[in-house]
């Protein structure tokens, strides 16, 4: 009945993964034609990831074209340990952090995630999350223009450290860990704020869809 | 945390759910859920809103595919100014096992030749401006001073031929042969200063006036590009 989630669909497929190890070593050596391949196997999912975060599309397709860019830079450093993409994330990524800090926009501040999380205890009272909130079929609601825009919203809505972690494990399957690397903060903060990027979401989707004291879609 | 006694709570739950959670505490976390509806259906929400997020990013990722292929435009352009060759081999150009052409001495010794005009025309090219500078300030200050000849009672030129007699009374070393003299610089010469410019060179020169009486002077500034840049060139 519940299981684990299954990992995110734009998840790395490894069957050719030979192959791209191959276009690797062939971009190292300058071969641009295999650099390009790299790129339109990626590019979409690099977007994705950045447009999660930084919310706007020309800013993400900035922070795309910057991150391929720098993985050509430094590619000759690149040392094959992880797959391409997992090495072109962590690039997306920080671009896309950076760019949050550079815009500075006001936000809200995740005081979630000192006040909440307290290591080895559990989070209850407000701490919960809503039970069902969204209808029995996810993919039939992202037919609806409207609940995309309510979805584009509430994820507006969140604080760029929560959006940034939500994307990670939604889009990435990232692990707790995975994420503390790559937010430089502990396995702890990266929960806590998963938590609240999820409870957060949940509460602006249901003040979108039935105004703040609305009744919860069956 | 045992099955019968403690109750997960919902962040427990979302660990399990993300795979965090191992062992007993997984096994305790699935077995609650199994038998608790409003666990379950926190659950259930937190795999929706996976879903939902998920599908949401994927279709505005989806409507920007056309402008993600124009992308590759810009990216080419920078890093082939990184200094990669453009003449790389290709991918299907590497699948292809390569035979070492032949090449005749002719050949070899034809392309040696080409090298070194090439290199030349190279030479040529870097210190095309200086050259170009130099010879239209010689030829600037020539100007200056035949103009500035034309005022005097000497005739026009940078230097005159003098044709005094000789002792005799003759002009010239033997009757009849025309006299060899001396030339002697009327004009002052030519002052010429390099000038530092930015992205280019530069040269002054500076002629005084011939008259006794006259302190005043003639300069040429002529600055010349390094390259074809127009604007802001000092």
């Amino acid at each position: 009945m519940n299981k684990p989630l299954p990992k995110a669909s734009l998840r790395h497929d490894d069957t050719n993964e030979v192959d791209e190890k191959e276009l690797v070593r062939m971009a190292k050596a300058g071969d641009h034609e295999a650099f390009r391949q790299l790129f339109e196997r990626h590019n979409r999912r690099a977007y994705a990831l950045a447009l999660g975060v930084v919310r706007n599309p020309d800013d993400a397709l900035d922070v795309v074209q910057e991150g391929f860019i720098k993985a050509h830079r430094y590619l000759p450093k690149f040392e094959g340990t992880s797959s391409f993409y997992t090495w072109l994330y962590r690039i997306v990524m920080n671009l896309a952090i950076d760019h949050l800090r550079k815009r500075k926009r006001a936000k809200q501040v995740d005081f979630n995630d000192a006040l909440s999380h307290i290591e080895g205890e559990g989070l209850v009272g407000e701490d919960s999350l809503l039970p069902k909130i969204l209808g029995a079929d996810p993919s039939k609601s992202l037919m609806r223009r409207e609940m995309r825009e309510h979805l584009r919203l509430a994820m507006g809505q969140l604080s760029d450290n929560h959006r940034s972690v939500l994307m990670m494990r939604e889009l990435e399957g990232l692990s707790y860990e995975e994420m503390a690397d790559a937010m430089k903060c502990s396995k702890g903060t990266i929960m806590s704020r998963l938590f609240h990027a999820r409870k957060n979401m949940q509460q602006h989707l249901l003040e979108l869809m039935d105004g703040p004291t609305g009744v919860a879609e069956a | 945390m045992t099955a019968n006694a403690i109750k997960p709570t919902d962040v427990e739950i979302m660990m399990f759910l993300d795979g965090e959670l191992e062992g007993e505490e997984a096994k305790v976390v699935e077995s609650y859920l199994e038998g608790n509806e409003e666990a379950a259906s926190v659950a259930a929400s937190i795999g929706q809103l996976s879903e939902l997020v998920r599908g949401s990013v994927e279709l505005e990722a989806d409507a920007a595919e056309d402008k993600l292929a124009g992308l590759w435009a810009g990216i080419d352009s920078a890093i082939s100014s990184n200094g990669v060759s453009k003449d790389a081999p290709s991918v299907t150009a590497a699948a292809t096992p390569s035979v070492a052409p032949i090449v005749s001495i002719q050949a070899k010794a034809e392309e040696r030749a080409t090298e070194a005009l090439v290199e030349k025309a190279g030479w040529f090219g870097g210190w095309q401006s200086h050259v170009m500078a130099g010879a239209l300030a010689a030829a600037a200050a020539l100007l200056i001073m035949y103009t500035q000849r034309a005022d005097t009672k000497a005739p026009a030129g940078v230097a005159e031929r003098q044709n005094s007699p000789n002792p005799n009374g003759q002009v010239g070393t033997r009757p009849n042969q025309p006299s060899i003299v001396p030339v002697v610089l009327r004009s002052n010469a030519p002052e010429v200063e390099e000038l530092e410019v930015y992205d280019g060179s530069g040269v002054i020169m500076t002629v005084a006036s011939d008259a006794e009486s006259d302190d005043a002077a003639s300069a040429v500034i002529w600055i010349s590009s390094d390259t074809d840049l127009v604007a802001d060139p000092i």
